[in-house]
């Protein structure tokens, strides 16, 4: 058995989060049913660009799954998890991606589309996203834009371990409580503005009612951003108040370098405690391993005390299927399911449920999914104690190696500099050992006083290389979607409308006015533009057009049946009068407007 | 019977081998940890985990407080056994005080200033767990070498 203990050389490691994945599939259009039933490449690289493009279905796509079982509790009908495709007009330039140059798909203004681009997505792969991204804006515009100071490229910029999870100390409580409602919020203020759009089409005769549909699906594409972080918040690894804070700036250090290389060093500690199978099991060297590391995985004596005060036992990333259907864990996955179809259903009933009345399970009796029931649960101390120490099972026997102070005092933590990894001053290196002594010393003393108090999950564990508990540093960082209403001029909202244009329909109803069509118009009859350019301004002016189009002559003489999208969502929009000998629908008198 | 006494005593220990006192110390568990199977990367340490943005080596050669430290207070964690005998405090000055200003070159110890400073922590109300963090975490003076090892640039 000691035999094989060999070096962990780890691979670009798993989010610490439930599981979530990225795979390069043929056909991205395809339902996720039947994109689970393919064999896809995993993304590569693993970060940035390339995952903007693919789809975030595969095996062990915890987090999507685990929303397809709230919608499923909650009763939404099942077109809500259908795959989408939406139509943005980008501009011609490219993005790097491994030395290849890749279409952008940073959504421009409609009048100067140069591309179409087809992004197929289904709702329930956003609660992926705060493992890829760092925003819906930042994946509306392709991850080809990075928010933050030092990334060395964009794939660096949204590499997991070498800035994302550095500062993902908001995936655990309680800051994953504020990050969920911030998004619920959004979701809600969404959902309102659906519905209004939706009663607003009444009279329409559901000729439109694809748009409520899609202004539907954006509200819950919020919510499925959010409920990541409830989710996590339900995770045995996450039921802690992590060192560190989301915002990179709030770790002390004279230099960005310095604080990076703390937040670094307290996200590579704090996924010890969290359980380390994500980024150990896939090592070559261990595939015929089972790393059943604490706490994540399923442990006699990891429990969590909930709200309510009940002990129960806890699971967490990776073991999807045993929090699903083992007894054990059955409380833990009834709270949870309680807190996420709750805040489900909120948003699709706010939005309208355009898609189909919600008809959740028998006896299902709703919360307020942003309360302390669903982000007071905590760790015991125990469950503390045991995940300070990387377990795993060798030919069926359990191997338990404690991270206790021998252990850590002979750490030489390396940090990622350009020239590569570098030993970190011995000052910081031996503040990483003393303090990584102190807590393991302080949580195996308090597992023993009190092991099922909460004291070490709850904040009062001291800090770790300068970082305080999560709870104590309070606001939304800077990079995530703002709070609502969007600034109609800031870059990031437009990013989000011209990609949802259909769902964010009302506003371009609003603001498109008669020169902007005519703009479009103009360039879709460019002769001179090269021949994608052409199709891309085409395709855009009819998309815009055919909202405002009244197929008639004028005012007094046009089509009142086939009445555009824009005279029922707003008072007064631009109006184009246009008819065609023979040609009787809207779209392909939109068309011929456009590009006769 | 004396001479087949001691040739039955020489029989014995010849094929049990000569006993071996217990130490009477409150020490830590052998650790699982075998270091030798973790490769040697440069500069002599060995490397245990690689991850984008950290790694982490071990320098099995290294001596210093930190080490020392290490060994005093998991002797002292390991020991503790709520409800029985072995209270932290008895766990704590249980274990071998060390003899020098250098506990990193003895087997190991704590030191008698952190013993005493625990005991007085403790008569003046504050819980045995928290004194250990107190003494060892927070304070620090009690361990000699300690305060440098944070203080050096």
């Amino acid at each position: 058995m000691r035999a094989l203990w060999l070096a962990a050389a780890l691979l670009a490691p798993s989010a610490f989060a439930w599981d979530s994945v990225c795979t390069k599939y043929p056909n991205k259009s395809l339902e996720p049913k039947e994109l689970e039933r393919q064999t896809g490449t995993p993304c590569s690289p693993s970060a940035g660009p390339r995952t903007a493009r693919e789809r975030w279905v595969g095996t062990l796509d915890e987090h999507r799954r685990l929303w397809e079982m709230t919608r499923e509790k909650a009763g939404l009908p099942e077109q809500v998890s259908a795959t989408r495709t939406l139509t943005v007009f980008t501009g011609s330039s490219v993005v790097d991606i491994e030395a290849q140059p890749v279409p952008t798909l940073v959504p421009v203004p409609f009048a100067e589309a140069a591309r179409v681009a087809y992004r197929s997505y289904s709702v329930g792969e956003f609660t992926h996203l705060p493992d890829f991204s760092w925003a819906l804006w930042d994946w509306a515009s392709g991850h080809e834009i990075c928010p933050l100071e030092g990334a060395t490229s964009l794939a660096d910029c949204h590499d997991f371990a070498a800035h994302m999870g550095p500062v993902n100390s908001n995936h655990f409580v309680p800051q994953s409580r504020e990050y969920y409602t911030h998004y619920h919020q959004l979701a809600l203020e969404r959902a309102a503005e659906c519905r209004a759009l939706g009663l607003k089409l009444t009279t329409a005769a559901g000729r439109f009612d694809e748009f409520h549909r899609e202004c539907e699906l954006e509200a819950l594409t919020l919510e499925a951003v959010g409920q990541h972080y409830l989710q996590d918040a339900w995770s045995m690894g996450h039921m802690w108040e992590r060192w560190g804070s989301s915002s990179l700036m709030d770790f002390p250090g004279a230099t960005v370098e310095e604080k990076r290389d703390r937040a670094v060093l307290t996200a590579l500690v704090s996924g010890f405690f969290h359980g380390a199978r994500g980024v150990l099991q896939a090592l070559p060297s261990w595939t015929s391993f089972d790393v059943n590391d604490a706490m994540c995985a399923p442990w006699e004596g990891v429990r969590f005390k909930a709200t309510d005060g009940t002990i129960n036992n806890g699971v967490g990333d990776d073991y999807l299927g045993v929090f699903q259907a083992d007894a054990p864990y059955q409380a833990q996955s009834s709270l949870f399911f309680q807190c996420s179809v709750s805040g489900l259903l909120e948003v699709y009933s706010a939005a309208g449920e355009a898609h189909g009345t919600a008809l959740p399970e028998g006896g299902f009796v709703s919360i307020d999914p942003t309360s302390e029931r669903c982000f007071g649960q905590r760790a015991t101390n125990q469950a503390i104690a045991l995940g300070g120490a990387i377990n795993l099972k060798i030919a069926g026997l359990q191997s338990s190696i404690p991270i206790d102070a021998r252990f850590v005092s002979l750490m030489l933590p390396k940090v990622a500099r350009a020239s590569g990894k570098v030993a970190v001053a011995p000052k910081m290196r031996n503040e990483f050992r003393f303090q990584l002594q102190r807590a393991v010393t302080v949580a195996r003393l308090r597992a023993k006083d009190d092991p099922d108090g909460t004291s070490l999950a709850s904040g009062e564990w001291g800090t770790f290389m300068g970082a305080q508990p999560n709870g104590q540093y309070k606001g939304i960082a800077r990079y995530i979607d703002a709070p609502w209403p969007w600034d109609e001029a800031n870059d990031r909202t437009q990013y989000v409308r011209r990609t949802f244009h259909r769902a964010h329909a009302t506003e371009w109803c609003a603001s498109t006015s008669m020169a902007d069509l005519q703009l479009l118009k103009t360039r879709a009859e460019d002769p001179s533009l090269q021949v994608e350019d052409r199709v891309a301004a085409c395709t855009a002016c009819t998309e815009l057009t055919v909202r405002h189009l009244r197929i008639g002559t004028g005012p007094g003489a046009y089509d009142d049946t086939k009445a555009p999208l824009c005279d029922y969502l707003t008072p007064s929009p631009a109006r184009v009068y246009h008819q065609v000998t023979g040609i009787t629908d809207p779209l392909g008198t939109a068309t011929r407007y456009c590009c006769p | 019977m004396p001479l087949m006494r001691l040739v039955s005593l020489a029989a014995a220990v010849w094929l049990l081998g000569c006993p071996t006192e217990p130490s009477p110390y409150v020490e830590p568990p052998d650790s699982p940890l075998d270091l030798t199977l973790f490769p040697v990367v440069t500069g002599g340490s060995r490397l245990f985990a690689d991850v984008a943005g950290a790694r982490l080596e071990f320098d099995p050669t290294v001596k210093d407080a930190i080490v020392a430290l290490g060994q005093c207070v998991d002797a002292t964690s390991y020991c503790y056994a709520p409800g029985t005998s072995k209270s932290v405090s008895w766990c704590l000055q249980n274990t071998r005080t060390c003899a020098t200003e250098a506990p990193w070159n003895e087997k190991p110890c704590c030191p008698q200033a952190c013993k005493d400073a625990f005991e007085t922590a403790v008569d003046g109300g504050v819980a045995p767990a928290d004194a250990v963090e107190q003494v060892f975490f927070v304070d620090k003076a009690c361990f000699p070498g300690l305060r440098e090892a944070l203080e050096v640039p």
